[in-house]
């Protein structure tokens, strides 16, 4: 093989990778909506509560993160393909679009709507009473599609009715709240 | 242990001296051989009086080698040894024992095994020995054979990981288990056979290849670092002992450096 056959040889290989497939469109996300809801952790596992009654040593909120998958995207792409997430592959191996998440949670606060205890009256702040229960770190990754939090609560409060406000702060500014349903805990 | 290994230098160093004083009546030949081991392996063979089956045998790993030789016709010689060797060893009998004995510290609670798979933890060895040795001649090929202590020093990574969570409740517990991280020196032994044969010589250097085969017994870590850390309280420790002895072999091919008849040295005589 001589030197032009080889570089016709060299041009052809790399010709016909890149041309395999296109640039996937990018789609950046980002935090959209906050929905808590109530889990109970009597077992190996918190499991969403059946009724509004949990006992409060095994009392887990949950915070879903949703992820606003289409404000970033390219008006055409959004014609296209406009409520779908996560990485579209084709048969051929290629994708048509891929998610881009560049947040992340940096903090999070929650409170009572209620009296908690002698030092904690409605409306103030009782984050110190929770601890994140979820085993991903959130703080480091947080993918493109949704994300859940488990916050378990280990301290057992004087009223038993309660109502909290969670808070969720993301690295850009981003402050995503939501008030959770009323709770009884045992 | 960090004593041990000064003393095992002096000792060496102070055997070494007196071969050189008293090498003014040495007519035979001596030579300096300094050896590197590049394509090291080494395994363990076997454990004894431990509890727990950590030195079980094992797959073949990395071992690089350092000695330094004096060798005497008809006597012996004296040689001081670095090396530093990596094995792997499959923790899934360790796990049944911790999850066993979880299972009994917290009997109605729930225990979930957070290791990988794979079960492996790494281990790495450094040992400096010294001893003495001997010198068979057959025809082209020197076989000889060493024997001496020494001690060693391990680091492992990682450790064995439960989690144990309370049943009716959001409290739990993580426990680790750690072998040997920054375990101290220990005591290891050695025996060896090696054989090497000349490759190139020049003038009073002489360029061998070898090959050699050590059986090393070690002192086994002294205890296992249980490390208990609920959500909210500081993490407990408690030591577990796994006391015994271990047996290790190694296998090593490099290139001997011989420097012919070192007591003829302008430098060595009086």
């Amino acid at each position: 093989m001589n030197s032009k056959s080889l570089m016709l040889f060299v041009l052809l290989f790399f010709g016909g990778v890149s041309s395999c497939c296109e640039e996937p469109t990018l789609i950046y996300v980002a935090p959209e909506k906050l929905i808590t809801s109530h889990m109970n952790n009597e077992g190996p596992y918190p499991v969403a509560a059946e009724t509004n009654v949990v006992p409060a040593k095994a009392y887990v909120m949950r915070a879903w993160i949703k992820m606003d998958a289409i404000r970033y995207v390219d008006q055409e792409f959004k014609k296209k393909a406009p409520f779908q997430i996560g990485m579209s592959a084709k048969a051929d191996g290629c994708y048509d679009f891929k998610q881009i998440n560049e947040h992340w949670v940096e903090g999070w606060d929650v409170y009572t709507l209620n009296d908690f205890d002698a030092s904690h009256p409605a409306g103030s702040k009782v984050t110190d009473h929770f601890e994140l229960y979820s085993t991903r770190c959130i703080y480091t990754e947080m993918s493109a599609g949704d994300e859940v939090m488990q916050l378990a609560l280990y301290a057992t409060p004087e009223q038993n009715e309660q109502q909290f406000i969670l808070d969720v702060y993301f690295n850009n500014g981003i402050i995503l709240r939501d008030t959770s349903s009323v709770v009884w805990l045992n | 242990m960090a004593q041990l290994k000064r003393l095992s230098v002096l000792l060496f160093l102070c055997a070494l001296s007196f071969q050189l004083f008293a090498q003014d009546e040495e007519k035979k030949w001596a030579n300096i051989e300094v050896d590197a081991g590049v394509l090291g392996l080494s395994s363990f063979l076997m454990t004894s009086w431990s509890p727990l089956t950590i030195y079980d045998p094992q797959d073949f790993e990395s071992l690089v080698s350092l000695q330094v030789s004096r060798v005497k016709e008809d006597r012996m010689g004296l040689w001081l040894g670095f090396s530093r060797s990596s094995s792997k060893a499959d923790l899934r009998d360790e796990a049944e024992y911790f999850s066993q004995r979880l299972s009994a510290m917290h009997p109605n609670d729930f225990i979930f095994d957070v290791n990988d798979s794979t079960y492996t933890i790494k281990y790495v060895r450094k040992h400096i020995h010294f001893g003495v040795m001997m010198r068979e001649k057959l025809g082209e090929v020197h076989l000889n054979f060493g024997g001496g202590v020494g001690a060693y020093y391990q680091t492992a990574s990682p450790g064995l990981r439960f989690l144990v969570k309370e049943q009716g409740s959001n409290v739990r517990s993580e426990y680790t288990y750690s072998y040997g991280e920054g375990n101290a020196w220990n005591w290891s032994a050695t025996v060896y056979v090696d054989a090497d044969m000349n490759l190139y010589r020049s003038g009073k250097f002489e360029w061998n290849v070898f090959g050699r085969v050590s059986c090393l017994g070690f002192g086994k870590i002294q205890e296992i670092e249980e490390r208990k850390a609920p959500l909210h309280i500081p993490a407990t420790y408690t030591s577990i002992e796994d006391k015994g002895m271990a047996l290790r072999t190694d296998v090593v091919i490099g290139l001997r450096m011989r420097m012919i008849n070192i007591e003829r040295w302008k430098v060595f005589k009086h």
